[in-house]
């Protein structure tokens, strides 16, 4: 066996006074992929962030082919090979491919005393560069064009121009469609082959396994302990991350479905048209697709958060126009944004803030503080959020934390239709069955439900009905009972790639 | 690096709350052993009236800034309203209350004018109220001729609102503070404050949460400038008159005493606290200045306030950098 070129050793960190890393090794050698994972909040990202030089530690030592090294800043992390794909990107949509593959080390040309980007050479060498790495990407496209899949590419081409060494992908999957994680897996062998040493953090154990030649859990800051594998089974695993049995609840059988709630003809809106659906009373339809096939803005339209470009909606047989959320809101269509750090968490407000401020309670025109914290504190509890208390930031959550906020600010409230767009990204295997069970909940009491998400296992497990967008069009439509997951992945896919006619 | 105990957090992140007390603590302290007049109580109520002005600006400045937004509108409102309710009170004969209300309805319409613009029509804050700055302070010149205007027969009365005292308080003073005990109230307690708060922090999360985000950020911009209007009576309270350059810059004097007071440009976040302890900051520097002007010029005032801006900014930065 060969040494391993990446050590963490005993690494602690505190923040004000709860410890989040309690002591944790773990060890990557060259070409292997170390899978890391935990509940939300147990300290992955933590570790990465102190790996990446964006935290400081507060004890323990990291070693690269035995070294100690010292990381105190990104730019320490990076000199030494170390890449880090955080589950949020960091691209400048702004800029071109190639722009921010060679972000800060752009060649130069001199003209007399100034030095200024030689674009040529810069569009030569980023184009070089995705050659060698065999990525079909173009060098000089706006990435604010580019769809999620290819934005991972982009990071992960720009890791390797500063010939990392060792790649850290966390929660790379959460945001990807079923044939670009393929894609992505295929990247990974091929990077392992190149003999990097890779660390991968997901809440998809299938994902886990697959590409995880060792597998490390932690639990509140602490290793529980590493496995190569095969040496460990699915179910130890989850007993390790969150010392109990998680049950998968299978629904009560699917209720006889009600009446049309809400009802979408020829509905058009950014990124896609001529979609028909209806949301029945009691049930769940779940629509899934690439990134960027439309689905998301689906959702957004149906909750006046885009505006309606073509098409009627009606709810409860009657047409509506929203101008705002507002009025989706009034009428009782509630949506759980997907992207959570745009539009879903308040930055800088408290964790009892962020779950109560959309239906505080006042006694006459002034804020029952009181009964709000009450509110909040029975939410934190109702949906497991695990944080400091309710008076934490709750920018400062784990992201699968605030991700439960978001989703449970809006369950809480009482609404005819809700949307759940992307409700389970970057939630543990645990929580992930509380959202389901909370919105089969939902169903049972009588709700028009839509879920979108990019998983065709969440799906699945989730919808009655299963819509299936491509390129901007309702593709198909099927009840769960008359289709299974080759099905939805040939309309996902489509006979040639979709486009958006 | 080895692994050394953790190390506590750095001073400057645990003292971030208190940076603002100790900074103003240390001032007094620089000015009270240098010139012992300045720790007398008769100096206290000075400070506090002097500073009366700019606190109404600041209070109605904090309303924007937490939503995430700004007012640079605030001078040339309180200018026009002045005038309005001077030619109420002097050409028009009206009485005192009638003028009041009149010269607060002019400040709150021109506020919400500011408020559509950035609310309804999506301007850039900083573009649309320097747009409408200029516009007011030419209102105010349309409709004074650019003559200064007199209070009239009710003047001397009206001039009380400055001169007149409650013990040892101006009634301009107990006016600040009485409005700093009801911005707390309002942003602790109306549902209004805490929306301000969520706008600043994140616009689209409170739009999705089914908050009427237009009419909140409006409404931060009606209560910008109908404080203007309060200070801009103040204003001609004190001068006798309404002057129609008064107020000129005032919006920067009231940003600057926010910002010290650790209300962040961007929005989110600060209270009824930051904006008193912003505004004494400011008004104990020029204070303390004038006493110790045999020493260190007049001339140096904008220098040290300009620097000491500066250093709370950089605090704050600092500690949000760190982690
Ligand atoms: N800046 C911060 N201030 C205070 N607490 C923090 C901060 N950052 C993280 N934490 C806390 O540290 C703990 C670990 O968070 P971390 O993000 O590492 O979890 P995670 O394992 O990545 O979880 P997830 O799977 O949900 O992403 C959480 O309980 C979180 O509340
Ligand atoms: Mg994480």
């Amino acid at each position: 066996m060969s040494a391993p070129l990446l050590e963490l050793r005993g690494i602690r960190k505190r923040f004000h006074s709860t410890t989040v890393l309690d002591g944790v090794d773990l060890e990557v050698r060259a070409g292997e992929v170390h899978a890391l994972v935990g509940a939300n909040g147990a300290g992955k990202s933590t570790l990465i962030k102190i790996l990446a030089g964006a935290y400081e530690r507060d004890g323990g030592e990291i070693l690269l082919y035995g070294d100690v090294r010292r990381i105190q800043t990104p730019r320490d992390a990076l000199n030494l090979g170390i890449g880090v794909i955080y589950q949020e990107f960091q691209l400048v949509p702004e800029l071109s491919v190639a722009e921010n593959l060679l972000l800060g080390q752009e060649p130069l040309k001199r003209f007399g005393p100034v030095r200024l980007v030689d674009r040529r050479a810069l569009l030569k060498t980023a184009r070089e560069h995705l050659d060698r790495l065999g990525f079909s990407l173009d060098a000089a496209r706006p990435v604010r064009t580019l769809g999620t899949g290819e934005r991972q590419l982009v990071e992960i081409a720009r890791a390797l121009y500063r010939n990392a060494r060792v790649l850290v992908l966390d929660e790379p999957t959460a945001a990807l469609s079923s044939h670009e994680v393929e894609r992505l897996f295929s990247l990974i062998d091929d990077l392992r082959q190149r003999g990097l040493a890779l660390i991968y953090i997901s809440h998809h154990l299938e994902e886990v396994f697959h590409v995880g030649d060792r597998i490390s859990a932690l639990r509140d800051g602490r290793k529980v302990a590493t496995w190569s594998r095969g040496a460990v089974t699915e179910h130890e695993l989850i007993r390790a991350m969150v010392g109990r049995d998680v049950v998968e609840l299978d629904r009560p059988t699917a209720a006889a479905a009600g009446d049309v709630q809400l009802r979408a003809e020829g509905l058009c809106g950014p990124g896609f048209g001529g979609v028909d659906l209806s949301l029945y009373r009691g049930q769940i339809t779940a629509l899934t697709g690439a990134a960027g096939a439309g689905h998301t803005e689906v959702c957004r339209v149906l909750a006046g958060s885009l505006p309606r470009q073509g098409g009627r909606i009606s709810l409860g047989g009657r047409e509506v126009r929203w101008r705002s959320p507002r009025d989706a809101v009034r009428a009782g269509v509630l949506m759980a944004p997907g992207d959570r750090k745009g539009m879903g968490i308040v930055p800088g407000r408290s964790v009892a803030v962020n779950l109560t401020f959309a239906d505080l309670r006042t006694r006459g025109p002034l804020v029952d503080s009181p009964a709000n914290r009450r509110e909040a504190v029975a939410r934190i509890e109702r949906y497991s959020i695990r944080c400091l208390g309710p008076d934490q930031e709750a920018q400062s959550l784990s992201g699968g934390n605030q991700q439960k906020v978001v989703v449970g600010r809006v369950a809480a409230r009482g609404a005819s239709v809700y949307l759940f767009d992307e409700p389970t990204r970057g939630v543990d295997v645990g929580a992930r069955e509380e959202i389901y069970a909370l919105i089969h909940r939902l169903a049972a009491e009588g709700a028009a439900i839509c879920v979108s998400t990019p998983d065709l296992q969440e799906a699945l497990r989730l919808g009655d009905r299963i819509g299936v967008m491509r390129g901007g069009r309702l593709v198909a439509l099927a009840d769960r009972a008359d289709t299974d997951e080759t099905a939805l992945l040939s309309h996902l896919l489509g006979a040639a790639p979709g486009k958006p006619a | 690096m080895t692994s050394s105990p953790a190390p506590a957090p750095s001073a400057v992140v645990r003292l971030r709350p208190y940076t603002g007390v100790l900074a103003l603590a240390l001032l007094c302290t620089l000015f009270g052993v240098s010139r012992p007049t300045f720790a007398s109580p008769e100096n206290f109520f000075n400070v506090l009236n002097a500073v009366a002005i700019v606190g109404i600006l600041a209070i109605g400045q904090c309303f924007p800034l937490i939503g995430g937004g700004f007012d640079l509108s605030q001078g040339a409102v309180a200018c026009f309203t002045g005038s309005v309710t001077a030619s109420l009170m002097g050409a028009g004969g009206q009485p005192i209350p009638v003028a009041v209300c009149g010269g607060i309805a002019a400040g709150m319409t021109l506020g919400w004018i500011n408020g559509l613009l950035v609310s309804r029509v999506g301007m850039n804050p900083f573009v649309a109220t320097l747009g409408t700055q200029i516009a007011y302070f030419g209102a105010t010149n349309v409709f004074t001729n650019n003559q200064p205007l007199s209070l009239g027969p009710t003047g001397e009365q009206f001039r009380q609102l400055s001169f007149g005292t409650f013990g040892q308080f101006s009634y301009a003073s107990l006016l600040f503070l009485g409005l700093i005990a009801a911005l707390f109230f309002t942003l602790r307690l109306l549902p209004f404050g805490q929306y301000l708060y969520t706008l600043g922090g994140s616009e689209e999360a409170t739009r999705l949460a089914g908050i009427d985000t237009i009419r909140v950020k409006t409404a931060s911009y009606v209560m910008s400038s109908g404080l203007a209007a309060v200070a801009g009576m103040v204003m001609i309270a004190r001068a006798g008159q309404a002057s129609p350059v008064a107020g000129t810059g005032a919006e920067l004097e009231s940003l600057a005493s926010c910002i010290i007071g650790g209300i962040a440009l961007g929005g989110g976040a600060g209270g009824a606290w930051h904006v008193l302890l912003g505004v004494l900051t400011l008004g104990v520097i020029d204070n303390g200045l004038q006493m110790v002007g045999d020493v260190i010029s007049p001339n140096w005032r904008l220098v040290i306030r300009g620097v000491i801006i500066l250093l709370a900014v950089a605090v704050d930065a600092r500690a949000r950098l760190k982690r």
